[in-house]
């Protein structure tokens, strides 16, 4: 890093002094400042896995949280059947074979508790306690990729 | 998807159980309307509630239609009653003051447990807006 920018800095004076050869310096320098930045880095990061998996949870988190908010809508609706959003299996799946998850979202199945008289199994107990969890976890989660952000604000500070 | 969806779903609940509590206080506030046996009787006003885009899509609910109860009416004997007809009856709408305090009570608690969920949601995008501040 120090060589980089005594390296930069010098050629900067120089070119300065010399307007006439700014043209033909220019190019050049950043080329050789990329490769001597990172010349094996494969995943910078800022490109990491972590905050795709934290940002594919997030999002499922989020639908689930509005499947819900239609289930409550819906409570009193005859012949509705409550959803359930399921987006841990392919998030697992894809951090289990060390890819980066895709944000897509969970995949919504019907209920298949028994309904009351009405044909509806919408049950306000369990649709509660499912959205206390999903607002804690979506908060736990949003922690997580506030501290990732915080360590690269760190990292990316000159003094 | 839009970005703050689920206070629309929770409104659109809101709302449905609102029209819903309409609906009884509308029965109730008529419940001792009388008529002339030759007239129809104050029908109970009944919403029907519909899923939207049941399955995918926005979701959330919203009334579909309002349908109306009996004309016909329970028929009482008040000979003193100047609506009274010649063998001294008159109509009475048939609704059931039970079953219209019921039906407001699983209204009132339907609009409750959506505003319930307005706050939780709205907690969460708060969290959220506040990403990448510390």
């Amino acid at each position: 890093m120090p060589m980089k920018d005594l390296h930069g800095q010098h050629h900067f004076a120089t070119d300065r002094r010399t307007p006439h050869s700014l043209a033909s310096a220019l190019p050049r320098t950043p080329e050789v400042e990329r490769v001597l930045l990172h010349p094996s880095a494969t995943r910078p990061m800022i490109g990491e896995i972590t905050p795709a998996a934290l940002h594919a949870s997030l999002s499922g988190l989020a639908q689930r949280q509005r499947v819900t908010a239609d289930n409550i809508a819906n409570i009193n609706t005859p012949g509705y059947l409550a959803g359930r959003v399921d987006f841990e299996s392919s998030l697992r799946g894809a951090l289990r074979n060390g890819e980066t998850p895709e944000i897509t979202g969970g995949s919504v199945a019907r209920s298949l508790e028994p309904t009351n008289t009405n044909g509806n199994n919408v049950n306000l107990d369990a649709e509660t306690l499912i959205a206390t969890e999903t607002g804690l976890r979506y908060q736990l989660a949003l922690n997580a990729l506030d501290g990732k952000y915080n360590s690269l604000r760190t990292a990316l500070r000159t003094q | 998807m839009a970005i703050f969806d689920t206070l629309g779903i929770s409104g659109s609940g809101l709302m449905t159980h609102r029209k819903w509590l309409d609906a009884v206080s509308d029965n109730i506030a008529n419940i001792n309307t009388v008529t002339r046996t030759n007239e129809d009787a104050f029908q109970e006003r009944l919403v029907v509630a519909q899923a939207v885009d049941y399955g995918s899509g926005e979701g959330g609910v919203r009334v579909a239609r309002a349908e109306f109860g009996d004309p016909e009416g329970r028929l009482v004997y008040e000979p003193n009653h100047p609506l009274a007809d010649e063998e001294g009856y008159v109509k009475y709408p048939d609704i059931d003051l039970g079953g219209q305090m019921t039906q407001m009570m699983m209204a009132q608690r339907g609009y409750q447990a959506n505003l319930a969920i307005v706050e939780r949601a709205t907690n969460m995008y708060q969290a959220a807006l506040q990403l990448g501040k510390g």
